[in-house]
C-alpha cells in the first residue's frame, strides 16, 4: 500500500506539487493522470526518494520514504519514463552492480539476474551494452532491477511512452498480473484510454494539486449524458428523420451524418418505433463521455 | 560484482576514458623524459668531462642546493663565501671557507659544519690576534667520538674560537664540527673557518646545502685546476636573496623535476586532472544524465552511494599515481644513473603518500562542489577556479609572504610579512602535502612539522567530504 500524505515539493520556478494526498491500496491499480507539467513525475520521484519534499511524507506498507528509506525502497519498484544507466556497461553487469550495492552475494545475484531477465523478456540480451538497448528494453531492465527485492508496490511513470505495441502489452499485462497478486500499482500516463482500461481508480492532478480522485464506477457515472444518438447508413436518411425525431428532445440536429438529440426525453420505445420506417437505420444509443472528456471537464472546473 | 571494483572499472570502459588515461601517462612520460634530458644536457655540455657546478634555490623552503659534478675520480674543489648576520647558522659540507663577521660585544656564534667524510681538517682563526687559534684534526675512527671540553675563559677584549666534533659514532658516518666563536671586542671581529677535507674526489653528484637566512648572500664558484672550465660550462649561481621575492619559476621547475623525482610538479600540475576527470565521470555527468537518479531510488543510503564513488575515484588516482610516479622515477633513475642519482630513495614512499593525501583532499573538495551543482560546465568552471586557488594562488602567496618575512630585517617592512605563515599553510592542502614530503627528506627543513602537516591534510580530507555527504543526502536528483 502506498500512502502519499500532503506531499509538497515546490521548485524555485514556482512549479512542483502542493499537498498531494492519495493512496494506492494493495491489489489496486491507480491511474495517475494530468497534462505535461502537472506534477505526476515530481510526485512519483518524491515518492521513491529521488527528490526531497518540503512537506509531507510517503509511506510504503507503513514505512516512511524519508525516515526509513532503505526499508521503504525495498518495498517499492519504480520504472521511470526514461530510465538512464551507464551506457557503456553490459546490462547484466549493471544488474549485478546494483545487487552488489544492495549487499546481495554474487552467486545469488547471478541466479536473480537469470530469473528476472527471463521474466521481463530480456533473455539473450544480458551481455549487450546498455547503449544498444531500445527504450523499451531499458524500461524492462529497470523493471528487472526493481524486482530484485520482489516489492509489493510498483510505480510506473509514463511507462507506455515510446513503446511499441508489444511493449505496451507487456507492461499492461504485467500491471494486471501484479493486481492479481495483491500488489499496489500506481500507473501514471497521459494515454487516457490505457488508464481507462487498466485502472480501478483515477487520480487527476493539475498544476501540482490533486483535483479529483474517482473510482472507475464513479467515472462511468460521470460519463453518462442526456444526449441520444441515432445513426443511419446514409446522411440523407438522417436528414429526412429530423422531422420525425424532433419531439424526442429539446434540440435535435444532424452532426456528421448522425442525428444528435440533446435533452432526450427517455422514450426509447417511441424512438424505436419512429426509426423503424427507415430501411437504412443502423443503431442508436446514449452518448457517453470518454475519460478524456471527464478529465478535461475536471481540470476545467479546477481552473 | 563488487560495487567499488565496478565503479573503478567503469571509468575505463569507454574508449575516450581510456584515451584520456593514455594521454595522461604519455604526458607524464614526456615530462619525466624532458626532465632527465634537461639534466643530462646540462651535465654533458661541460667540455671538461662533465665537470661543473650549479645550484638551485628553492624559494619555498629557502634552501639552496648545490651540485658539483665531474668525471669519476676527478678532483674538483669549490668554495663558498657566506656573510652572516647576528644569530645566523650555516651548515656547509665539502671544502670551503667561511668568513664570519662578528659584531661588537660578547656574542657566541655556533656554526655547524657538516663533514661528509670521516677524515678532514677544520681550522678556525681570527686575524685580529686576540683569542686562540684552534685546530682539530681527525683522521682515524678512534678520534671520531672525541670532543672538546675546553673551558673558555671569558675576559675582556678577545676573540676566541673553539671547535667541537659533535656527531658521528662510527667510522664513515657524517661528522659535524661546531665552531664556537666569541667576540668580546668593542669592534667587529672576523673569524675565518677553513674546512679542508682530505682526499676529496668528486664522482657524480655531490650535494651541499645552505640554509638561507635573513640577509644571507651566497656565492659559489669552482676553484682549482678545473675552475675556469667548470665555471664556463655550467651554471655558477650568484643568488642574492632579496632578488628572490618573486619565485623564480624556472628554478622551482628544475627543483621540482630534479630534486623531487619529478613528482611534486606532477602532483601539483597533473594529478588534479585525473581527480577532476574521475569526479566529473562519477558524480557530475551521472547526475546530469540521470544515472544516479535510478541508483538513489534503490534500497541503499545516499551516503553509501557517495562513499563508493569517492573510494573508486581515490582508487583510480592512487593507481595512476603509483604507475606514473614509478615510471617517472624509473626514467630519472635510468637516465641519470651514469652521473649519480641525487634523489633520495626514501622519498618514494613519502612521494606516494603525499600525492595520495593531497589528491584525497582534492577529491573531497571536488565531491563537495559536485554535490552543490548540477551541470558539467558549472563543475568545470568552479573546479578550475579551485585548482587555481589551491595549487597556484595560495602557494605563490605563501612564497611571497615567506620571502617578505625573511627579508624583514631590511628597511621598508611590508605589512604582509606580519601574516602568520603557519595559518597560510593550513589554508592550502597542496602546501600541507608538500610539507609531508619535505619532512621526509633528511636534508630539508620543513616549515611545519610532520604531525601538523598530516593532521592538516586529514582535516582537508574529512571536512569537505562530510559536507559533501550532508549535501548529497538532501539533494534532488
Amino acid at each position: 500500500m502506498i500512502e502519499i500524505v500532503e506531499l509538497t515539493k515546490v521548485y524555485r520556478t514556482g512549479g512542483g506539487i502542493r499537498d498531494v494526498t492519495f493512496e494506492v491500496k494493495n491489489g489496486e491499480i491507480v491511474g495517475f493522470v494530468g497534462v505535461n507539467g502537472a506534477g505526476k513525475t515530481t510526485t512519483i520521484e518524491t515518492a521513491v526518494g529521488v527528490k526531497i519534499p518540503q512537506k509531507g511524507d510517503v509511506r510504503v506498507d507503513g514505512k516512511s520514504i524519508l525516515k526509513e528509506k532503505v526499508e521503504a525502497s525495498k518495498l517499492t519498484g519504480w520504472v521511470p519514463e526514461t530510465p538512464t544507466f551507464d551506457p557503456d556497461m553490459r546490462a547484466e553487469d549493471y544488474f549485478l552492480y546494483v545487487c552488489g550495492l544492495r549487499g546481495i552475494p554474487g552467486h545469488e545475484a547471478k541466479e536473480l539476474a537469470k530469473k528476472l531477465f527471463e521474466e521481463v523478456g530480456l533473455s539473450g540480451h544480458e551481455r549487450k551494452r546498455i547503449r544498444q538497448y531500445s527504450q523499451g528494453m531499458r524500461k524492462r531492465l529497470a523493471l528487472a532491477i526493481s524486482m530484485i527485492s520482489n516489492p509489493s508496490n510498483f510505480m510506473f511513470d509514463e511507462v507506455l511512452n515510446g513503446l511499441d505495441p508489444e511493449g505496451i502489452r507487456f507492461f499492461r499485462e504485467f500491471a494486471l498480473r501484479m493486481r492479481k497478486e495483491n500488489v499496489a500499482v500506481l500507473f501514471s500516463s497521459h494515454i487516457l484510454s490505457e488508464v481507462q482500461n487498466l485502472a480501478d481508480r483515477v487520480v487527476f492532478i493539475h498544476k501540482g494539486r490533486v483535483v479529483k480522485v474517482a473510482t472507475m464506477t464513479e467515472i462511468e457515472s460521470m460519463s453518462k449524458t442526456k444526449t441520444f444518438r441515432v445513426r443511419f447508413t446514409t446522411p440523407e436518411s438522417a436528414q429526412r428523420s429530423l422531422e420525425l425525431l424532433r419531439g424526442f428532445g429539446k434540440d435535435v440536429k444532424v452532426e456528421k451524418g448522425v442525428v444528435v438529440i440533446e435533452e432526450f426525453n427517455g422514450d426509447i420505445e417511441g424512438i424505436a418505433r419512429a426509426v423503424k420506417s427507415f430501411p437504412d437505420f443502423l443503431e442508436m444509443g446514449w452518448a457517453t463521455k470518454t475519460l478524456e472528456d471527464v478529465f478535461f471537464e475536471t481540470i476545467g472546473e479546477a481552473r | 560484482m563488487n560495487p567499488l571494483l565496478y565503479d573503478f572499472l567503469r571509468q575505463f570502459r569507454s574508449w575516450y576514458n581510456l584515451l584520456a588515461l593514455a594521454l595522461f601517462i604519455l604526458v607524464l612520460l614526456g615530462m619525466g623524459g624532458l626532465a632527465s634530458l634537461a639534466v643530462k644536457t646540462t651535465i654533458s655540455n661541460s667540455p671538461l668531462t662533465g665537470a661543473g657546478v650549479f645550484a638551485v634555490y628553492n624559494a619555498t623552503t629557502h634552501k639552496l642546493f648545490g651540485y658539483v659534478f665531474g668525471a669519476d675520480g676527478e678532483l674538483l674543489e669549490y668554495r663558498g663565501t657566506i656573510s652572516l648576520s647576528n644569530g645566523s647558522t650555516v651548515a656547509v659540507s665539502g671544502k670551503g671557507t667561511l668568513n664570519l663577521t662578528l659584531p661588537p660585544d660578547v656574542n657566541t656564534y655556533p656554526v655547524a659544519i657538516d663533514l661528509n667524510t670521516s677524515s678532514g681538517k677544520v681550522t678556525a682563526a681570527s686575524p685580529q690576534g686576540f683569542g686562540e687559534e684552534t685546530e682539530y684534526f681527525f683522521s682515524t675512527p678512534s678520534l671520531i667520538n672525541g670532543g672538546s671540553d675546553d673551558q673558555i675563559q671569558l675576559g675582556s677584549q678577545f676573540v676566541y674560537t673553539a671547535i667541537v666534533l659533535s656527531q658521528g659514532l662510527h667510522y664513515g658516518q657524517p661528522q659535524k664540527a661546531i665552531v664556537m666563536a666569541i667576540n668580546s671586542n668593542a669592534e667587529p671581529a672576523t673569524v675565518a673557518v677553513n674546512v679542508q677535507k682530505l682526499n676529496v674526489t668528486v664522482s657524480g653528484f655531490k650535494v651541499f646545502e645552505v640554509e638561507a637566512q635573513p640577509s644571507l648572500r651566497f656565492v659559489i664558484y669552482p676553484v682549482g685546476q678545473n675552475a675556469i672550465n667548470a665555471t664556463s660550462s655550467a651554471y655558477p649561481v650568484h643568488l642574492m636573496y632579496l632578488a628572490d621575492l618573486v619565485p623564480n619559476l624556472i628554478v622551482v621547475l628544475v627543483y621540482s623535476l630534479v630534486i623531487l623525482s619529478g613528482g611534486f610538479l606532477i602532483v601539483n600540475g597533473l594529478y588534479p586532472l585525473v581527480t577532476f576527470y574521475s569526479t566529473l565521470n562519477s558524480i557530475v555527468r551521472q547526475t546530469e544524465s540521470g544515472v544516479l537518479k535510478f541508483l538513489i531510488a534503490q534500497p541503499i543510503t545516499r551516503t553509501q552511494i557517495l562513499l563508493v564513488r569517492y573510494l573508486s575515484t581515490a582508487l583510480t588516482v592512487a593507481v595512476v599515481a603509483i604507475i606514473a610516479d614509478s615510471v617517472s622515477y624509473a626514467i630519472l633513475y635510468f637516465t641519470l644513473s651514469p652521473f649519480g642519482f641525487p634523489i633520495p630513495r626514501e622519498l618514494l614512499f613519502a612521494l606516494f603518500a603525499s600525492t595520495i593525501l593531497i589528491q584525497l583532499s582534492y577529491i573531497s573538495l571536488l565531491y563537495l562542489i559536485a554535490t552543490l551543482i548540477n551541470r558539467g560546465w558549472q563543475f568545470s568552471l568552479i573546479s578550475i577556479t579551485t585548482y587555481a586557488i589551491f595549487f597556484l594562488v595560495l602557494p605563490t602567496a605563501l612564497n611571497v609572504i615567506q620571502n617578505l618575512q625573511q627579508a624583514s630585517l631590511t628597511p621598508g617592512l611590508s605589512p604582509l610579512s606580519n601574516l602568520p605563515l603557519e595559518a597560510l599553510y593550513y589554508l592550502d592542502f597542496p602546501s600541507l602535502g608538500e610539507q609531508i614530503l619535505v619532512n621526509s627528506v633528511s636534508f630539508l627543513e620543513a616549515d611545519i612539522g610532520l604531525p601538523e602537516a598530516v593532521a592538516g591534510s586529514l582535516v582537508w580530507l574529512v571536512i569537505p567530504l562530510a559536507l559533501a555527504i550532508i549535501r548529497f543526502r538532501r539533494k534532488d536528483f
